[in-house]
């Protein structure tokens, strides 16, 4: 049976510059130990049987913690992580206090009374199940899981898993030192796209070796050349998602070599030494796929298929929609690089409610001039590239006008109904020369 | 000459592929009771490709949108590749706070290279293959459409991935063919402002050899046009 060991630090604020002096404390206790966020630390807590037990566990590392400059530890141990994060966080009321241990096999008589507080799961859902009338674990866990699933997907699966004591989050061990790098001294003139390459494979297999003996993916590769002129030169790799596939960053940094060599497939000058170093790394992903679940896609799949997608399309080739509040259209339509973003949940949730669609807007890249003909303050007709058609109802105007310190604009926009049916959005531009130019901007699908 | 003559070949033998139907094909729901019951498996099958096509305004993109949410919202990430690079990207936000990535490529060849890449790692739940002429259709913008052997590839990717697979052209082996028409839209007559668009259109579906049925889509009504109205003395323009 497993045992895990989570350890609250107190004292001075946990950041990044205190984990290897942390770290070294927790290794007193464990060979294994894992950051979970903030102050929280997980420690493998099986193998002590014979040395006193997980009371001295719990002893030997109040010692190691506090000899490292950390006053208050507050430890808890169970058989799961969920219950012994929730052991820690009530170590406080235990006695003697600071250390909680839940006896094996009893995970789930212990968190049975605790409330919904002590659940890592999204605070929404915790609202919702309070909505409902389920105040502690223990009532969640009574609940047949069908139930919940139908009603929350897998997020109300995950609760209910972890409400009962199952809990496969996977152990992630700290890693601290210096970043994987591989480096290979060129012999001879190597200035070539496909000697380059070739170092690249070898490096890279190297560097990805290292990522995963560490359990970790890079999030940022930087490939360093060492000219014959003694000057250096880098370039770096951002994968859509962090990843340690060895092909994936191979096409990524040999997308960034061929922009370097250019057409000719040489580069301006001989390397004598070719690095590649991985700069920033994060923790492997380790989401468990569901075999009867049909829905469940693999994230770092379609990571792969983006980074390979915008090595070949460019940065702005993948891109994922994001608000942006501005009164101009073209402003509006705000699109950000794939590469800058969080990553995304694949949880499932809810079935959206399906009203109505809304018409959704086709904006030109570039609007296209057209014809319009108005009368009695109405537009009657319009000309535009696919012929003339009369407009049987309009709506406007919408008159924006700004930006007069750098890009001066004053138009009118309208909605308009052709005849065939089609909703155009047009607008009136009032040129600096008082002259007027009715354009086409884009129509409603 | 032998090698363009055994390509050539080729291209006929693939040509004369028929994608075999399956034993069971899984279905996504539209979400509209009324088109379920009209398509043949009681939604848009899953790992088939379905032709997507209708004049502009229709509001296809619509009930595309509609559609790739109920993907989003059960935790599969969707792909669209936007060859016009028409979206816009307001309407889209939604999805993307559940995994939504539009891919833009360069033409139409890109565009089918993008949703090869896409189908062949089988992490989308859905993938839209919008070679840019916004779903009209190669007849009306003048887009080539998808070859054949194009066609198949995709085709059989997609199978493999369980995607739902959506082609806004010409599809020269669709498993599914949806045809969309306006409904005719009628103007709400308004005493100041003239005639306006009402608040809701009708959008026809028609399944190949099964019949049409009528969806209603929101129109873009500003939401502010019934609070501010212009002062009288205000012209319209002229």
């Amino acid at each position: 049976m497993d045992r895990v060991a989570s350890i609250r630090v107190a004292g001075p604020e946990v950041d990044e510059s205190h984990l290897p002096r942390l770290t070294e404390a927790l290794l007193a206790g464990s060979p294994r130990v894992a950051q979970a966020g903030g102050d929280l630390f997980r420690v493998d807590a099986r193998g002590w049987e014979r040395l006193g037990g997980e009371v001295a566990l719990a002893r030997t590392l109040h010692a190691a913690i506090a000899d490292a400059g950390f006053s208050s530890v507050r430890i808890g141990i169970a058989d799961v992580a969920v219950a012994s994060d929730a052991a820690a966080g009530l170590a406080h009321e235990a006695t003697p206090p600071g250390t909680l241990i839940v006896p094996p096999g009893r995970t789930r008589e212990f968190l049975a009374p605790l409330p919904l507080t002590f659940l890592p799961i999204p605070d929404d859902l915790k609202d919702t199940l309070r909505t409902l009338g389920l105040r502690c674990l223990g009532q969640i866990a009574i609940r047949e899981r069908a139930e919940l699933e139908a009603r929350f997907g897998p997020a109300g699966v995950r609760a209910h898993r972890l409400a009962a004591g199952e809990d496969d989050r996977v152990f992630q061990p700290i890693v601290v030192g210096e970043p994987p790098e591989a480096s290979l001294e060129l012999q001879g003139r190597v200035d070539r796209l496909e000697q380059l390459l070739f170092a690249l494979r070898h490096l890279l297999h190297r560097v990805c070796e290292d990522l995963a003996a560490d359990g970790r993916c890079a999030s940022r590769v930087l490939l360093l050349f060492r000219l014959e002129s003694g000057r250096r030169r880098r370039a770096s790799v951002v994968p859509a998602r962090p990843t340690r596939r060895e092909e994936l960053l191979f096409d990524l940094c040999r997308a960034v070599l061929e922009r370097a060599t250019g057409e000719t497939g040489r580069l301006s000058a001989t390397v004598v030494e070719f690095t590649v170093r991985a700069e920033q790394t994060a923790p492997a992903e380790s989401r468990q796929g569901d075999l009867f679940a049909g829905e469940w896609r693999d994230p770092l799949a379609a990571a792969a298929a983006l980074s390979r997608l915008q090595a070949q399309l460019g940065p702005e080739g993948v891109i994922t929609p994001v608000e942006r509040a501005d009164h101009r259209p073209e402003s509006r339509n705000a699109w950000q690089r794939a590469t800058d973003l969080p990553d995304p949940s694949f949880e499932g949730v809810d079935s959206l409610s399906c009203g109505e669609p809304a018409s959704s807007l086709r904006l030109l890249r570039d609007p296209i001039a057209v014809e319009v003909t108005t009368a009695g303050g109405q537009l009657t007709e319009y000309s535009g590239p696919l012929g003339c058609q009369p407009l049987i109802a309009a709506e406007g105007p919408e008159r924006l006008s700004g930006d007069w310190w750098k890009d001066p604009y004053r138009r009118e926009y309208y909605r308009a109904c052709t005849a065939e049916g089609e909703l155009l959005w047009l607008f009136r531009e009032y040129r600096p020369s008082g002259k007027l130019r009715w354009w086409l901007h884009g129509w409603w699908d | 000459m032998a090698r363009t003559a055994t390509v050539q070949q080729l291209e006929k033998a693939i040509d004369t592929l028929v994608v075999q139907p399956r034993a069971h094909v899984r279905t996504l729901s539209t979400g509209f009771e009324r088109l379920d019951a009209l398509l043949p498996e009681g939604g848009l099958p899953r790992g088939r490709a379905t032709e997507w096509i209708g004049p502009r305004s229709c509001g296809k993109t619509a009930l595309l949108r509609a559609v790739l949410g109920r993907v989003a919202a059960m935790g599969e990430p969707v792909a669209y590749v936007d060859g016009g690079w028409t979206l816009f990207a307001p309407d889209w936000v939604e999805l993307a706070e559940r995994g939504f990535w539009v891919v833009r490529p360069g033409d139409t060849g890109e565009a089918a290279w993008s949703a090869d890449l896409l189908l062949r790692s089988g992490a989308f739940g859905a993938v839209v293959l919008d070679p840019g002429g916004s779903g009209t259709g190669s007849a009306v913008n003048g887009t080539p459409g998808l070859r054949r052997n194009v066609a198949v590839r995709l085709q059989r990717l997609a199978e493999e991935a369980e995607s739902v697979f959506v082609v806004m052209d010409e599809m020269p082996i669709a498993a599914l063919r949806l045809r969309f028409r306006p409904g005719r839209i009628e103007p709400v007559g308004d005493p100041l402002f003239g005639h306006l668009l009402p608040p809701v259109r009708p959008l026809w579906v028609g399944v190949e050899k099964r019949g049409m049925t009528e969806v209603p889509v929101l129109c873009p009504v500003p939401s502010s046009r019934r609070e501010v109205r212009p002062s009288r003395d205000r012209k319209g323009p002229e």
